[in-house]
């Protein structure tokens, strides 16, 4: 193999190289990492958030952002709870899906329609959305202690928790759509250069709203099982979702220019931020510490991919690679 | 032996597997103006690369007036005396035209505030001395293809370098704006500035430079004095192959029925109350100076841009064609002229930019059938010889032409029954061109129609069968091209 060859499946699989060294520093410093019960563990504390990355990461393909899935998380354990508690589950799974698809919905009009930046539609969605629910609970946590809710929530399927089947659920669906569609392939057209997208009659409106329904319909569903596993409703809850979330998808390599990516990227990218997290738990830190920690490696992470991508040379790179790459450099160079 | 101010001396260069130079020398004297000359992919962008530090060469050496030289990038070139106009527009879109013209040195006084006032009087100074008008405060984002490149050629000509290199810097021009930028070549090179020159319109080589050398898949073929060679000659050093015509004959093919009516379209600000029929198996050709409203017509067709009013008709059923996607519907397509910008994706491989314009046609429902969906990338990028090591590389590693290339596959590849050409042929190399032509007609004796816009009037007049000029955003005349039609004629009436 060539040295460029070498260099580039490093470069690929970066993230991978960047998951072993704190899963072997883990392994041997912190007791009972390694443990079949502890992966699991480390695997239920990333699927729910997980569910919305994969979202997240064909909408970060797509060129868009959202930054209002953390209240909408909220917003969802909330009315679930309640509805559940006052109504029946069945109703109450339908409203919550149901308003997860409107604030898609939303936010997709705003962006398509109105031309408002996504980072400023989703912000002010965030808002209201928190507005909403510290009216609706004025504050307070709902609680619905419901023993077969709860059993779902906090149950296995063939030794495999019934959360983690459905983040895994989520990454199959995603990758297959990303990959083989016709939906998945325009979403990285639009995402890779929006007049062009346009240029060849692809209704970039409609793929525009898409990904933030796709976004509002992952939120709820995870919110559901939250609500679920966790049997209250909480303003609070998902108060990190937004920063994990693309901290996971932004680690596997999905560029945040859109146009590149993938859901195979967002898996090994979610399970990074899944060690790390047990892993500082594991080791005692203090909770103010881990998010010191969890910051500075995201950097460190981000910022080697991004020298790496540089060494290689341009022509070792193909599509499906990462890299926003220039050959004409001079609006660089100058 | 004269001096020789610029000297590369067996420079070779390899991507991966593809060998782009493979000991190349050119030298270039002192003041002459060098023609660079080659097929698509031949290596000419690349070797410029190599003398302003883009790409380091594999081998090789480059000497500057005897003394060996290398740059590491641009900027150092440029400090070296050398400038560069690129054959990829690098401009900011969303800047103006000021300040990209001074992108990389605005100037500023002794506290680093920017000075605007002298920018301004130097660049509206530089554009009067080439006898172009150009607001300074527009944004370069609003300006036509040809203005952005006359924005890039400004940029390296206000450098008062000592060695310029332009690449294709009249791809994108018309005879009129061509005519002034050859004016000011030759006030360069009255001044003692050496340019190098690379164009795949060879009239101009012929018209204004001294030597030239050519390349071959990335080999030295000659160097030669313009003076004693012919254009036969030359493309036969290019191609490998002597062509007899540069056109493929005419042949007659019938005409059907009407396929597309315009009927007084408007547009904000630009086009006047516009007619015109397109009939079945018809090439029409739209005829004009940059500018003229000729892409405006286009893209209003397509749904691209805004109408004020007007009405069409496809297949004599009354239609609204209000964006991009009503044109798909109703089987239109557009090859839009700005390659970079429109055309097509560089994120995106040569396969995913081909088959974007149709995917049903590789799909099963709304699954992709990856396998059927290589077959036919690879069948068309046979079909137009697109230059590229695999269908799966990104578009950014291909040649300008080649690039060129595949933007039209992707539209040749969804076989829409109307195709409107927006300067298809632009950065494409003779060889290729034949090619291309032989396909478009194999279109319309397919049933298709095909609506031509080129600012080369020889290329209209060998495909077109009618004549349509565009002056100043009104359509002037709409003639039948027959034999005894002369460029006077229709440049009388583009002319206004
Ligand atoms: N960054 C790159 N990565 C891989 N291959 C490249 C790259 N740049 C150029 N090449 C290859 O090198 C060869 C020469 O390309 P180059 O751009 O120099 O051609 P050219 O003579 O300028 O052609 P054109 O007339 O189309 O502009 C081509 O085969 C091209 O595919
Ligand atoms: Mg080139």
């Amino acid at each position: 193999m060539k040295r460029a060859d070498i260099s580039r499946l490093v470069k690929d699989n970066i993230i991978i190289i960047a998951l072993a060294l704190p899963v072997i520093l883990l392994t041997m410093t912190a007791s009972g990492f390694m443990t079949v019960s502890n992966i699991k563990n480390i695997f239920i504390q990333i699927s729910l958030y997980g569910i919305v990355a994969f979202a997240m990461t064909i909408s970060i393909i797509g060129g868009e952002f959202d930054l209002s899935v953390s209240s909408l998380l909220g917003v969802v354990t909330i009315l679930f709870t309640d509805i559940a508690k006052r109504v029946n589950v069945p109703v109450a799974i339908l409203v919550c899906v149901s308003a997860g698809i409107v604030v898609g919905l939303i936010n997709g009009f705003m962006v398509s329609k109105l031309k408002i930046n996504a980072f400023v539609a989703t912000l002010a969605m965030m808002l209201m959305l928190k507005g909403f629910a510290l009216t609706y609970t004025n504050g307070r946590p709902i609680n619905f202690p419901n023993p077969a809710l709860n059993a779902f929530g906090n149950g296995d399927f063939l030794g495999m928790p019934n959360i983690t089947l459905f983040f895994l659920g989520a990454f199959l669906i995603t990758w297959y759509v990303l990959r083989n569609t016709k939906f998945g392939r325009n979403v990285y057209a639009a995402g890779g250069n929006l007049v062009v997208a346009k240029m060849v009659g692809i209704n970039v409106d409609f793929y525009k709203t898409m990904l933030f329904v796709i976004l509002g319909f992952a939120t709820s569903v995870a919110g559901v099982l939250m609500a679920m596993r966790l049997s209250s409703g909480n303003t609070l809850f998902g108060g990190d979702l937004t920063m994990s979330v693309v901290a996971g998808v932004v680690i596997g390599g999905t560029s945040l220019s859109g146009g590149r990516g993938s859901a195979v990227k967002t898996f090994w990218g979610m399970l990074f931020i899944g060690v790390l997290f047990n892993g500082l738990q594991r080791l005692a830190v203090q909770a103010n510490w881990q998010d010191v920690i969890k910051g500075s490696i995201l950097i460190v992470v981000v910022s080697v991919d991004a020298i790496l991508a540089q060494k290689i040379p341009l022509s070792q790179i193909t599509t499906g690679r990462k890299r926003k790459e220039q050959i004409s450099a001079l609006p660089r160079d100058v | 032996m004269q001096e020789h101010i610029l000297s590369m001396r067996g420079i070779t260069k390899a991507f991966g597997s593809t060998v782009a130079l493979d000991n190349v020398d050119l030298n270039v004297r002192a003041g002459e103006i060098h023609a660079l000359l080659g097929e698509n992919g031949a290596g000419k962008s690349t070797l410029m690369k190599i003398l302003n530090g883009v790409y380091a060469a594999d081998k090789g050496e480059i000497l500057i007036n005897g003394v060996p030289t290398v740059f590491r990038n641009i900027r150092e070139a440029m400090a070296g005396g050398i400038s560069f106009v690129f054959q990829e527009l690098n401009l900011v879109l969303s800047l103006s035209t000021l300040e990209n013209a001074f992108l990389g040195r605005l100037k500023s006084d002794s506290r680093g505030i920017i000075d605007w006032k002298s920018m301004t009087a130097e660049f509206n100074g530089f554009m009067k001395s080439i006898d172009f008008e150009m607001d300074p405060g527009r944004l370069v984002s609003e300006l036509s293809i040809a203005e952005k490149q006359m924005v890039e050629i400004a940029r390296a000509l206000m450098l008062d370098s000592k060695i310029i290199v332009m690449d294709e810097p009249t791809a994108t021009l018309s005879s009129e704006e061509i005519h002034k930028l050859f004016n000011i070549i030759r006030i360069l090179k009255n001044k003692g500035i050496t340019i190098i020159y690379i164009s795949h319109r060879l009239e101009e080589i012929f018209q204004i430079c001294d030597r030239l050398t050519v390349l071959r898949d990335g080999k030295n073929i000659c160097t030669l004095d313009v003076a004693e060679t012919t254009k036969p000659y030359l493309i036969e050093q290019m191609v490998g192959r002597s062509m007899d015509y540069e056109f493929p004959e005419r042949e007659a093919h019938p005409i059907g029925e009407p396929v597309l009516d315009v009927k007084n379209l408007f547009t904000p600000g630009f086009l006047q109350g516009i007619n015109f029929t397109l009939y079945r198996g018809e090439i029409l050709g739209i005829a004009g100076l940059v500018g003229s409203g000729r892409s405006e017509i286009a893209r209003a067709v397509f749904g691209a841009d805004k109408i004020e009013k007007g009405d069409f008709w496809v297949d004599g059923k009354k239609v609204s064609i209000r964006s991009t996607m009503n044109a798909k519907a109703l089987s239109i397509g557009l090859v839009p002229e700005d390659r970079k910008d429109e055309g097509s994706s560089i994120e995106l491989s040569v396969m995913k930019n081909i088959t974007i314009t149709n995917l049903d046609k590789v799909s099963r429902g709304i699954v992709l059938n990856r396998r059927k969906e290589v077959r036919e990338a690879k069948r068309m990028v046979q079909e137009l010889g697109v230059k590229t090591p695999s269908i799966h590389h990104r578009l950014d590693q291909l040649s300008g032409g080649n690039q060129q290339k595949v933007v039209l596959a992707k539209w040749l590849y969804n076989d829409a029954d109307i195709l409107i050409l927006d300067e298809p042929t632009r950065g494409i190399d003779v060889g290729a061109k034949y090619e291309i032509y032989l396909l478009i007609y194999e279109m319309v004796k397919r049933g298709k129609s095909v609506i031509m816009i080129s600012s080369e009037l020889p290329e209209i007049f060998a495909l077109s069968d009618r004549i349509m000029v565009m002056y100043e955003g009104c359509l002037q005349t709409c003639v039948e091209n027959h034999e005894g039609l002369k460029p006077e004629d229709i440049m009388g009436f583009a002319l206004g």
